[in-house]
C-alpha cells in the first residue's frame, strides 16, 4: 500500500489542484457570470424583489431576491420582466418592482411606457373591425403610420362574405385626430381604393360584379382603455365608380362598424 | 456695597458688550473692519477654488438593450367540422400581439379541403362539385387568460400554463358560399421556453345559413394543436 502510494505520489499531489480548479471552474459555470454585459443588470434596492413563477399577477410567488443583490433582465413581456438572480434563479416580476432597482451608475433603469401620443416610440397601429356595409356584415383589419399623434396612414383591407358574393377592400387614407390627449376623442377620415366583387353560387345580379375604384371619408370615435389599446366605433361613406355603362350612376354604400386597435 | 454697585455695572457691561459681538451687522465699523480684513485675504475667486481637486470619474454605464417578446406567430394542425359537409383536416396560422399580462389580440387563418364531392344548394337538393373543394376561414380575436397556471413534468421541471378564451368575427367560406362568423372559443397554452409555446385549441365559427329557405344557425367547430414563436 505504501508503495503504491509513493508510486502514485504525484499524482495525488494533483488533486488538491484539481479540486481547487473545479471549484473555479463551477463558480465561472454560473449562466449569470457568463452573460455579464448581455443582459441589463440591476441592483436591487427596494426591501426585496419577488419572483413569479409566470408573467402575470395570478402566478405564484417562488422566491424573492433581497436588497443589494444583483439580477439580470432577460426578456420583457407586456408589463412583465424575467430576471435572473446571482444564484442563478430566473423569475418573473412585474414593472412595479422592477423600478425598486438601480443600475451601476445609480441612475434609475430606464423604462418606456409610452402611449399612442408618443409617435417615435409606438409609431404603429393595428387593429380590426366589424360592421354593417350596405345590407350585409363586414370584416376589416388595417395597420397604420403615425409621424404624429395626430396623423395616422392608413392601410385597410377589408371583406364582405356573403352567401352570394364576396366583396373585397384594399384601402389607402388618411386619419386625423384633432385631441389626441382626450380620452375619448373624434377622428375624422378619408382616402381612396379599389374593390372587387366575386360571385357566388346564389349570386343574383347585384351587386355588379369586377373590379371599381372607391373613395370614401368617415368620422367616429376612439377610446383609449390603456396606453396602447384602444377601441373604436365609427361611420363612413363610400362612393364607388362606374363600371361600364356611362349612364349607370355611382354607387354609394354606408358603413358603421365597431372594433379595436393596438399600438407598437 | 459701593463694591456690590460696582460688579453689578461690571456684570451689565461685559454682557452688553458680549451681546455686540453677536450683532456685527448693526455697526457700520465693524463691516468696514471685516471687508478690510478680506481686502488682505485671498481674492474670490481663488477663494471658491476647492483645496483638493476631486478626481471623479463617472462610469460610463452602457445598458443593453431589454429583449421584448410580444408578438407571437402560431401554426397549427387540426380537424375542422363543417356542419353538414363532413369533418376535414386544417392547417391555422394565427399571429398575436400581447397586450397586457392577460390580454391578448389575434389574427387567423386556416385552410381546408373537402372531401366530399356534393352539397346541398340554397333550394335543399344535392349537387355535385366539379373538384374537391377547399375552405378558407379567418377570424379577428380579443382574448383573455383566464386560468394561468403551472404543468409539473417530474420533481423538478414545471412550464407556465394559461387556459384562455377568446372571442370574436370572421368569416367561413366553404365550396360556393361565404359567410360572416362570430367566433368563440377556449384554448390551452404551455410556455415550453422563452421562445416557444404549444396551444391546444377548440373553437366554433358560427354561421347564419338559409337552408330551404329557413333560416339556421351553424357551428362550425375546430380543434387544432400547434406551436408558437415568440418573438
Amino acid at each position: 500500500m505504501r508503495r503504491l502510494l509513493c508510486k502514485y505520489a504525484f499524482f495525488l499531489s494533483l488533486l488538491p489542484g484539481l479540486w481547487f480548479s473545479g471549484v473555479a471552474v463551477a463558480e465561472s459555470a454560473r449562466q449569470f457570470d457568463r452573460d455579464i454585459g448581455r443582459y441589463a443588470e440591476v441592483m436591487v434596492t427596494g426591501p426585496y424583489l419577488d419572483l413569479h413563477t409566470g408573467p402575470g399577477r395570478r402566478y405564484p410567488v417562488f422566491n424573492s431576491v433581497p436588497r443589494g443583490a444583483h439580477v439580470q433582465i432577460i426578456l420583457r413581456r407586456t408589463d412583465w420582466f424575467k430576471v435572473r438572480d446571482e444564484r442563478d434563479r430566473e423569475g418573473w416580476v412585474r414593472r412595479e418592482d422592477i423600478e425598486q432597482t438601480q443600475m451601476a451608475d445609480g441612475a434609475p433603469l430606464p423604462l418606456e411606457d409610452p402611449d399612442h401620443r408618443d409617435t417615435d416610440a409606438l409609431p404603429w397601429i393595428a387593429g380590426a373591425a366589424s360592421g354593417r356595409l350596405g345590407h350585409s356584415w363586414d370584416n376589416s383589419v388595417f395597420v397604420g403610420y403615425s409621424p404624429t399623434p395626430r396623423l395616422t396612414f392608413q392601410l385597410e383591407g377589408s371583406h364582405q362574405p356573403t352567401r352570394s358574393y364576396d366583396r373585397l377592400m384594399v384601402l389607402a387614407g388618411i386619419h386625423h385626430m384633432p385631441k389626441p390627449e382626450w380620452r375619448i376623442t373624434p377622428f375624422f377620415e378619408a382616402g381612396a381604393g379599389i374593390t372587387r366583387v366575386h360571385a357566388n353560387i346564389g349570386y343574383s345580379g347585384t351587386p355588379t360584379l369586377g373590379k371599381r375604384s372607391v373613395g370614401y371619408y368617415g368620422a367616429g370615435l376612439r377610446w383609449e382603455i390603456n396606453n396602447r389599446f384602444e377601441f373604436r366605433l365609427q361611420e363612413r361613406a363610400y362612393l364607388l365608380s362606374k363600371v361600364s355603362h356611362p349612364n349607370q350612376p355611382n354607387e354609394a354604400l354606408n358603413e358603421w362598424k365597431a372594433g379595436f386597435a393596438f399600438y407598437f | 456695597m459701593e463694591s456690590r454697585f460696582r460688579l453689578l455695572l461690571l456684570t451689565a457691561a461685559s454682557a452688553a458688550l458680549s451681546g455686540c459681538a453677536h450683532l456685527p451687522h448693526l455697526w457700520p465699523f465693524h463691516r468696514h473692519g471685516h471687508a478690510s480684513v478680506a481686502a488682505v485675504g485671498p481674492t474670490s475667486a481663488t477663494d471658491n477654488a476647492p483645496i483638493v481637486e476631486p478626481d471623479i470619474v463617472r462610469p460610463q454605464v452602457k445598458v443593453p438593450k431589454i429583449r421584448t417578446s410580444n408578438f407571437e406567430i402560431t401554426t397549427s394542425l387540426g380537424l375542422l367540422n363543417v356542419e353538414q359537409y363532413g369533418t376535414y383536416p386544417t392547417v391555422d396560422f394565427r399571429g398575436t400581439y400581447h397586450i397586457k399580462e392577460n390580454f391578448f389580440a389575434e389574427a387567423s387563418f386556416g385552410v381546408s379541403k373537402l372531401r366530399s364531392l356534393s352539397y346541398v344548394d340554397s333550394t335543399g337538393a344535392t349537387k355535385r362539385f366539379p373538384s374537391r373543394p377547399h375552405v378558407y376561414n379567418y377570424a379577428l380575436d380579443l382574448g383573455y387568460d383566464v386560468l394561468p397556471g403551472e404543468a409539473f413534468f417530474g420533481g423538478k421541471k414545471a412550464f407556465t400554463t394559461a387556459v384562455y378564451v377568446v372571442g370574436g368575427i370572421g368569416s367561413l367560406h366553404y365550396a360556393t358560399d361565404s359567410f360572416y362568423a362570430a367566433n368563440a372559443g377556449i384554448g390551452y397554452r404551455i410556455l415550453l421556453s422563452d421562445r416557444f409555446a404549444a396551444h391546444i385549441d377548440v373553437r366554433d365559427s358560427v354561421t347564419q345559413r338559409s337552408l330551404s329557405g329557413a333560416r339556421h344557425i351553424a357551428n362550425n367547430i375546430e380543434s387544432t394543436m400547434g406551436l408558437s414563436v415568440y418573438f
